[in-house]
């Protein structure tokens, strides 16, 4: 379970820097502008900590860090090592992933009137994507935000969730590695999207009905297949065999989705279906529903989600 | 009252009822020839039910020639038999060889349909393209297509430093 601030002490830390950031401005006489420095968010102490301790030099750094239990200042020891030998953009991102967690984790335990304020002092290129998250936050009921704080891996997806879409993209994502497509099925996708709309949707609906057709039928058009595209058809009727009518649907409505990305989009979803699979039946069954609320239309006022 | 005047007076009912007077002669002259009450009998009801019966609707003025002139004309052809155009013999037969011509295409279709060849083979490219596009590791999960698409990225996700975290709290 993630730590936090208790309310007390968050409001007094919040309290404390704004008026600390206040009195400097008004003692040397600083007029706001829109070229200062953001105001640093209390929400994220823990790594504005971190930050200073990397600029500091190593004799600063066993300083303060001397003052730390032994177990704390030996973490600490490593990875200020680590960080110092990342390249700047991937030191960054990985910071930016922790401050974003903390602001989200703080923020929705919040009554929704506290919220505003404690947002205004989210760096700017942050607050989108952490009032986004707040937004899909509202649209859970009481039982869904229990679930999502109690299960770690949701509550890591939840936080991230379009993380990479934003304006906060990362770099790392070009590094993806994930196994190459098979190159018949490059080919048969590149085959598919030559191919019009409305055909696309034309062999999808006829999929369908090939799936439908008696075994005798299916039989002798699967006899015309070369013997690699018999087996590869074979499995994937196996495959669809266990699924009921409504599943089939959407089994061939992903299909067609699937072969209408793009290749990197799709490298993306293959991995994506490994860490689908890898998870549990109650993550899945979660992630559905979150992903259900956060994608339909926004409610009418007042016909919001639980707080 | 003699026979003559007792015609007379059956007659008169056939156009209107008789009047009192006449009626009182007529009983008379049945009470001294009994043998022609039948004959009056018969003719009273014929009488009373022509008056029952509804107008009949008018028929063309013509009417009479024209049942006259269709009597004439089939007494001709019953003296002149007209000879059967050879289409009347044939017509029905033509029909039954084209029945039965039909039901025996029909047989046909059903047992060798001529489209099942051309259909079958439409079906084949269009099943290599869909299962070469299945073939991926846990295909059946592409049913959850929007839930997986909508997940943050793996490489993302192993960034987030919680070791990190931990020892700064």
């Amino acid at each position: 379970m993630t730590r936090t601030f208790p309310r007390s002490l968050r409001a007094s830390i919040l309290t404390g820097l704004l008026g600390l950031f206040a009195a400097a401005s008004i003692l040397t006489g600083a007029e706001p502008s829109v070229s200062m420095p953001p105001v640093p968010s209390p929400l994220v102490a823990p790594i504005l900590h971190f930050r200073s301790l990397l600029a500091m030099t190593p004799e600063q750094q066993q300083g303060v860090l001397a003052l730390k239990p032994e177990e704390q200042r030996t973490v600490l020891a490593a990875k200020l090592e680590e960080y110092a030998a990342m390249p700047e953009k991937e030191r960054e991102l990985r910071l930016r992933l922790l401050e974003i967690r903390l602001y989200l984790l703080n923020l929705m335990r919040m009554p929704p009137a506290e919220r505003e304020a404690v947002l205004a002092t989210i760096p700017e290129q942050d607050r989108t994507f952490v009032q986004s998250r707040l937004q899909d936050w509202s649209r859970l009921n009481g039982e869904e935000q229990q679930q999502v704080l109690q299960n770690r891996k949701s509550l890591h997806l939840f936080l991230y969730r379009g993380f990479v879409r934003g304006e906060l993209d990362v770099v790392q994502i070009s590094k993806i590695t994930p196994p190459p497509p098979a190159a018949y099925r490059a080919q048969m996708i590149a085959k598919w999207q030559a191919l019009p709309e409305e055909r696309r949707q034309e062999i999808v609906r006829r999929f369908g009905t090939f799936l439908a057709m008696e075994a005798a039928q299916r039989q002798e058009v699967l006899q015309k297949l070369p013997v690699p595209d018999q087996a590869r058809a074979q499995q994937t009727m196996r495959r669809i065999a266990a699924l009921n009518p409504e599943q089939r649907s959407e089994f061939l409505n992903g299909l067609k989705k699937f072969a209408d990305l793009d290749a990197s989009a799709r490298m993306r979803f293959l991995l994506g279906t490994e860490r689908w699979s890898n998870m549990s039946a109650e993550e899945r069954s979660l992630w559905r529903s979150i992903v259900v609320k956060v994608e339909s239309p926004p409610l009418p006022p007042g016909g919001g989600g639980g707080e | 009252m003699n026979d003559a005047e007792f015609q007379k007076l059956l007659e008169i009912s056939w156009q209107r009822p008789l009047r009192p007077d006449e009626e009182e002669r007529l009983q008379t002259f049945l009470r001294w020839h009994p043998e022609r009450q039948a004959a009056w009998d018969e003719e009273a009801g014929l009488s009373l039910l022509l008056q029952q019966a509804p107008v009949a609707p008018h028929v063309s003025s013509n009417f009479t020639a024209r049942v006259l002139d269709r009597v004439e004309r089939e007494e001709r052809r019953r003296e002149h038999p007209v000879r059967p155009s050879p289409w009347r013999w044939w017509l029905p037969r033509l029909a039954g060889i084209a029945v039965t011509a039909a039901l025996v295409l029909m047989g046909a279709r059903m047992l060798f349909p001529p489209g099942r060849e051309v259909a079958s083979d439409s079906w084949v490219e269009e099943v290599r393209i869909v299962s070469a596009i299945a073939d991926i590791p846990n295909a059946e999960t592409l049913r959850d297509f929007e839930a997986i698409q909508l997940l943050p990225p793996t490489e993302l996700m192993d960034k987030v430093d919680m070791e990190l975290l931990a020892a700064l709290q």
